[in-house]
């Protein structure tokens, strides 16, 4: 009895329902329920790729908060696109484990990733230009040096040149 | 033209040499404090 | 009769901050140059406005104000309190219109946390952020760090007025005979270092297999933020996004330097090197961040345990007590986890948040040197009362030169100390009043006021508008050391009265 119920426990546990990820604010604020836990977080991998020993670091982020996650070689090959100005990165799903003070990286705080998996591969994105703010600026300019070149006309006009 | 020069060079030999004491000396502050921090953690063991 | 302000004033104080003005537009070209190279054409547009309207308003100011023949001590005291609200408003312009900014308080709030090298951020999806914008923020955190007046001293204004613009700075230390000298020596410094720092910073990013356009850019903005002691990052988890103990080292020793007076810098540079050692603000500074990382290690009695081992307790504590002491505010943890330390050690933090750096550097806070000041003015007090009542007691300190305290030196000191103390604990009444702990509204408080920039979380974009619009007094009051703003009020007074 007590076996079977062991069996239905642990297979509730790998349901998708209480293996949702977490988002990264509620593991950096609750770090004590978290750490040496396995932990699933989703967002986009940002910014650079940095190497270490035996692994690498990547960034991610998701709607609130980002955090290091250090992955094996192994995994570099999956990742297409950081997210930066006019990139989009991978959207992936993270599980490992949570460490609220690295042993192996003097103490940061930090996921060591067990599993990556790609969600959406990111793209670069055309920017987005408004065409008001074009016009805006170009009719700027324009009334702003005729102002300008006014101004400096009538203060020529009236005295010497005063200098800086 | 050549004392201009040498004063010059002087200047920088001054120049690079206290540079490289003032790079040194923030590091020589680090690690005294991590001793700080040594003796600190080692009487917190041995206390416990 | 002694001769108060008059409408001439308002015309003197227009000329000058029209340049100014003028002189921020141009400072706009490089983050637009940036901007072109790196193809970010929305970003162009949003620089090519605010440079436009810089130049615009700074001719009109030009135009209808003429060209004044002598400034005196209070219109120069006046032009560095406006200019930096000036400069606020003019630089929040780029950055609110960059979309990274729910309102333009925000941007207001960022630009002056970047002049005033304080470090507290407001900015939403900083990773996303265009190189042309992050260069932006980090070279307000260099011009403000140098000094706005600094800039414009070296380029637009003549011998006399450029001296009393200088001390309105809080820059009262004649490093050189003359100021235009001690302005371009000190951009020497910084420029020196800027190479040096960069590509320390560059090579060490570099080892960890960042592209090199990347661990320059990196490198750059860190060193920029990091020697005028700003605490700007370009990417949101601040230090901790690069995991390298290593670059962590390299900034401290940026932002140590940069928390070290430029007259020190300009001694060891010239061949006295026991400067270095016998320097009283020196001696001084090496007290104080013992103080008060013992205090913070004392804190963490009972909690040292919960780390697992010497080496990530010192870099967890260390990095934070010398990033506050020297006003940097560089972060290797998270806020969340600042917040939680023992309070002794938060305690310990706030001390030296509130002591600050050298005078005449980069740093901020009440300043190593009034410190010292007041030790040596108790010391000769208490000689006083040992010796007999006739004898004449001196008491010297090595700054650059032998100087003896005197009770005029001791005033002036003890009055701006107050200032901050009372800056620090209105910060934190006002934060208990919105809700806040009181230690960590104290925490904050002084974060801002002494151009720390160090956060427990309570700067964020959902802090009440009042809140954000103290803080941005308190970093404006913190940077100017409120001479100068005192005057500016009495200025409006008697304006209003008139």
């Amino acid at each position: 009895m007590k076996k079977i119920l062991c069996v239905i426990l642990v297979g509730l546990l790998y349901h998708p329902f209480f293996s949702r990820a977490q988002t990264i604010s509620a593991i950096i604020n609750n770090p004590d329920l978290f750490d040496g836990k396995i932990v699933t977080v989703r967002g986009e991998l940002i910014g650079d790729i940095m190497t270490g020993k035996g692994g690498f670091w990547v960034n991610i982020l998701d709607s609130e908060s980002a955090i290091g996650v250090w992955l094996p070689d192994s995994e570099k090959g999956k990742i297409k696109f950081l997210g930066k100005y006019g990139v989009q990165g991978d959207f992936v799903q993270i599980k490992g484990i949570f460490n609220k003070r690295c042993i192996e990286h003097t103490g940061d705080t930090d996921i060591h990733a067990i599993s990556l998996q790609i969600l959406k591969t990111g793209m670069e994105k055309n920017e987005e230009i408004p065409v008001e703010k074009v016009v805006f600026a170009f009719s700027l300019g324009i009334v702003s040096l005729a102002a300008i070149g006014i101004l400096h006309f009538l203060s020529r006009k009236e005295s010497p040149p005063y200098d800086l | 033209m050549k004392k201009r020069l040498e004063r010059f060079l002087r200047m920088l030999e001054k120049g690079i040499i206290g540079i490289s004491i003032e790079l040194v000396y923030p590091l020589i502050v680090t690690v005294s404090a991590f001793f700080l921090c040594l003796i600190m953690f080692i009487s917190e063991i041995s206390s416990r | 009769m002694i001769p108060d302000f008059s409408k001439d004033d308002i015309s003197v104080v227009s000329h000058y901050l029209g340049k100014i003005l003028i002189a921020l537009g141009i400072a706009q070209l490089l983050p637009l140059i940036v901007g072109l190279i790196s193809g970010e054409m929305a970003a162009v547009i949003d620089f090519f406005i605010s440079i436009i309207a810089c130049f615009s308003f700074g001719s009109i100011l030009l135009y209808f104000s003429p060209s004044p023949y002598e400034l005196n001590w209070r219109q120069g005291m006046i032009i560095v309190a406006l200019s930096w609200f000036l400069a606020m408003f003019s630089s929040a312009l780029p950055l609110y219109l960059s979309g990274h900014f729910e309102y333009f308080l925000d941007a207001c709030f960022e630009s002056m946390s970047a002049y005033a090298t304080t470090g507290l951020v407001l900015i939403q999806d900083l990773d996303h952020l265009s190189h042309a914008h992050n260069v932006w923020r980090h070279l307000m955190c260099f011009i403000g760090g140098q000094g706005i007046i600094l800039v414009a001293l070296v380029f637009f204004f003549r011998g006399g007025d450029a001296l009393r613009i200088y001390i309105g700075e809080a820059r009262d230390d004649k490093i050189l005979p003359n100021s235009i000298t001690t302005a371009k020596f000190i951009w020497m410094v910084s420029f020196t270092y800027l190479i040096i720092g960069s590509l320390l910073l560059c090579f060490v990013l570099l080892l960890n297999g960042m592209p090199f356009s990347r661990a320059f850019f990196h490198g750059l903005c860190i060193f920029m933020a990091g020697w005028d002691t700003a605490g700007f990052a370009p990417q949101s988890l601040n230090i901790l996004y690069y995991h390298n103990p290593a670059l962590e080292i390299v900034t401290i020793i940026i932002i140590l330097l940069g928390a070290t007076s430029f007259g020190v810098h300009y001694a060891v540079w010239t061949g006295r090197f026991r400067e270095l050692k016998e320097d009283f603000e020196v001696k001084i500074l090496m007290f104080t961040v013992f103080l008060t990382y013992l205090i913070t290690l004392v804190g963490f009695s009972g909690y040292v345990m919960r780390f697992p081992d010497t080496f990530s307790f010192f870099r967890s504590t260390f990095y934070q007590v010398i990033s506050a002491h020297t006003g940097a505010g560089y972060t290797n943890i998270y806020a969340s986890q600042l917040a939680e330390w023992p309070q002794l050690a938060i305690f310990g933090v706030i001390v030296a948040m509130a002591i600050g750096g050298c005078m005449n550097s980069t740093a901020g806070g009440i300043k190593v040197f009034r410190i010292g000041l007041f030790y040596k003015s108790m010391k000769r007090e208490v000689r006083k009362l040992a010796y007999p009542e006739s004898s004449y007691i001196k008491e010297f300190f090595h700054h650059q030169r032998e100087i003896s305290v005197d009770d005029a030196m001791v005033k002036t000191a003890m009055i701006i100390t107050v200032c901050y103390i009372l800056l620090y604990l209105s910060g934190a009444i006002i934060g208990t009043f919105f809700g806040y702990d009181f230690l960590l509204s104290l925490f904050e408080s002084v974060s801002a006021a002494a151009n720390v920039g160090l956060s427990t979380g309570i700067t964020s974009t959902s802090m009440p508008a009042f809140l954000k619009i103290w803080y941005i007094i308190e970093m404006w009051a913190g940077r100017l050391e409120f001479f100068a703003i005192f005057i500016l009020i009495r200025f409006f007074v008697k304006l209003v009265r008139r």
